[in-house]
């Protein structure tokens, strides 16, 4: 990289030496095609042999003729002291490459455009700034970049006019900071601040819409990936929970107990079967929902007694179906005191899994694990029916409650 | 089961102490009360109605000059009312520092429960009558209703009734 930097400054430098009338015209085009430098070069070489021992010429008289260059080489030499310290990383450059840089710039300042575009208030300076900026745009962009917009956040144009100042803060310290500020007369700041403001708006809008969109864009996706991570997860995360505890503990092959109330057919898994225990005497209490039947003492234990077809059919629950309903017999529920109040025991058969339409998304009855085929009967998740029963919920209680 | 009962029985030991429970019948279920709060128990008499007095007083009785104020327990119960009979009975309480009568069908007998055979009933209630059984214990397969006397009144329905 430092030797194509090199050879970029040397040759952009070699032809401003060699044809010094023209350049105030083709400085421009060597400024737009100098990442083309090799491209220039080639067109330079293929000129006729005159202007080749014109170059020739020119080069030896900047090396022999000592009179007319005398002043090129004094402010070489300051310029080249200057232009070290405007650029501390250029130290490892030979020093004959920023005096080959700065001599003919600042010479030929006040006719080139380039300078009286950007309108610095000092030729020398500003010019050997420029060039170099420029040349190191054009040459190692990355690193220009990244520096350009790290210090550009805050105040992006005065950022890229003191580009070059803060990097000779950051090595020399403030002296050269108050020689920069002082330098500038008073017409020369008014000059400065109208090119600068005008200046500065473009260059704001510009980098504000680079810049804006960007963060919004990202914002924008950000959001949109969190929210669509979100449902994503959850939706992913709840249905298998739903019956996943149950078809883990049945085999594929399981047995369950089919039972009656009401003319429903409903279906326990054996494994979920408490027992079975016949119905003596519900004692009544006071103050409990009407699917709660009572308890029922059995064995010195007390069985909760669930009137089943009220809790599950709420809606078809009328007295006269009260009165019709006969309980004979109590279905515990594995783990627990709750038995289900039945009419009448079906039979216990064994079914595939697969004879089950699981339920796979959690709905309003939680307490309903799935249907089986063949039978057309819903199949019990006990699990969340004694949840339910613990927590005092009926059936509608489970609805509005989600 | 009666191991583990008698286990933790023995474990609780002074705490595990006997408490006797006058029982009386309403609407065939057996109820317990403290017999420490319980002060006679009196055969049917008359019940003078109070005009203006809430739904759940029946009226007053003249208990050897004291006025008593008698509840409806059926009602306050949520049961429907039934004819008296030769078994009904008015039991002369104290609660929350005032003596009322309550009308059972029955009355039954004094029971000794342990504290460790009393279990807490089914927590399914949204009513407010849930909140006057204190408990449940399993005597002799039959199912003791325990009731706390206290909360069978609100403070504010102990407060009206004092003024009647």
């Amino acid at each position: 990289m430092s030797k194509s930097v090199d050879e970029t400054v040397f040759d952009y430098f070699a032809l401003l030496l060699k044809e010094p009338a023209e350049e105030t015209v083709e400085k421009p085009n060597i400024a737009q095609s100098s990442s083309k430098t090799q491209g220039s070069v080639a067109t330079h070489n293929d000129v006729t042999a005159a202007l080749v021992t014109k170059k020739s010429s020119q080069v030896n008289t900047f090396d022999i003729e000592a009179e007319p260059l005398k002043a090129i080489e004094d402010s070489i030499k300051s310029i080249s002291a200057e232009s070290h310290r405007d650029f501390p990383q250029d130290k490892d450059k030979p020093p004959s490459d920023h005096s080959v840089k700065s001599t003919p710039i600042s010479q030929y300042q006040p006719a080139t455009k380039v300078s009286s575009e950007r309108s610095f208030a000092e030729p020398i300076e500003n010019i050997d700034k420029q060039s170099l900026e420029k040349l190191l745009s054009a040459v190692s962009k990355p690193e220009y970049q990244t520096t350009v917009d790290t210090q550009a956040k805050p105040a992006p144009t005065v950022a890229e006019i003191k580009a070059s100042a803060d990097k000779v803060r950051q090595a020399l310290g403030l002296a050269t900071d108050v020689v920069v500020n002082k330098a500038p007369v008073a017409s020369a700041l008014t000059q400065k601040n109208l090119v600068a403001d005008k200046e500065i708006k473009p260059l704001v809008d510009i980098k504000l819409a680079e810049t804006t969109p960007s963060p919004i864009n990202q914002a924008i996706i950000n959001d949109e990936e969190q929210l669509g991570h979100q449902p994503k997860t959850q939706l992913g995360a709840a249905p298998p929970s739903v019956t996943e505890d149950l078809q883990q503990v049945l085999d594929e092959e399981f047995q369950v107990l089919f039972f009656k109330v009401a003319g429903l057919t409903l279906a326990v898994p054996l494994v979920s079967l408490g027992g079975i225990v016949k119905v003596e005497r519900i004692n009544h209490l006071i103050g409990r929902p009407k699917w709660f039947l009572g308890v029922q003492p059995h064995r010195e234990e007390k069985i909760n007694v669930v009137d089943t077809c009220a809790w599950v059919m709420p809606e078809k629950y009328s007295p006269q179906m009260a009165e019709s309903i006969d309980y004979q017999y109590l279905v515990m529920l594995e783990g627990s005191r709750w038995g289900l109040a039945c009419e009448s025991l079906v039979n216990a058969v064994k079914i595939d899994k697969s004879h089950v339409n699981w339920r796979e998304k959690p709905g309003k009855r939680p307490w309903l694990a799935g249907v089986v085929k063949q039978q057309m009967c819903g199949i019990l998740h006990v699990q969340a029916l004694i949840d339910m029963l613990d927590a005092g919920l009926g059936c509608q209680d489970s609805i509005d409650r989600g | 089961m009666s191991d583990s009962r008698s286990v933790a029985a023995v474990a609780a030991g002074s705490d595990d102490a006997v408490l006797q429970w006058v029982t009386f019948k309403l609407d065939n279920e057996t109820y317990g009360i403290n017999v420490m709060q319980v002060q006679e128990v009196l055969r049917y008499t008359e019940i003078a109605p109070v005009p203006g007095a809430p739904n759940y007083v029946l009226g007053i009785i003249n208990l050897r000059g004291n006025v008593v104020t008698v509840i409806d327990t059926r009602s306050r119960f949520g049961l429907q009312s039934a004819d008296v009979d030769d078994s009904t009975r008015i039991v002369i309480i104290e609660a929350e520092k005032q003596v009322i009568g309550i009308l059972v069908d029955s009355v039954a007998e004094v029971v000794y429960l342990r504290r460790s055979e009393i279990d807490n009933a089914p927590n399914v209630g949204t009513e407010e009558s849930a909140k006057f059984i204190q408990g449940v214990s399993n005597r002799d397969n039959e199912l003791l209703i325990l009731v706390d006397l206290d909360k069978l009144l609100s403070d504010d329905e102990w407060a009206e009734l004092s003024d009647i």
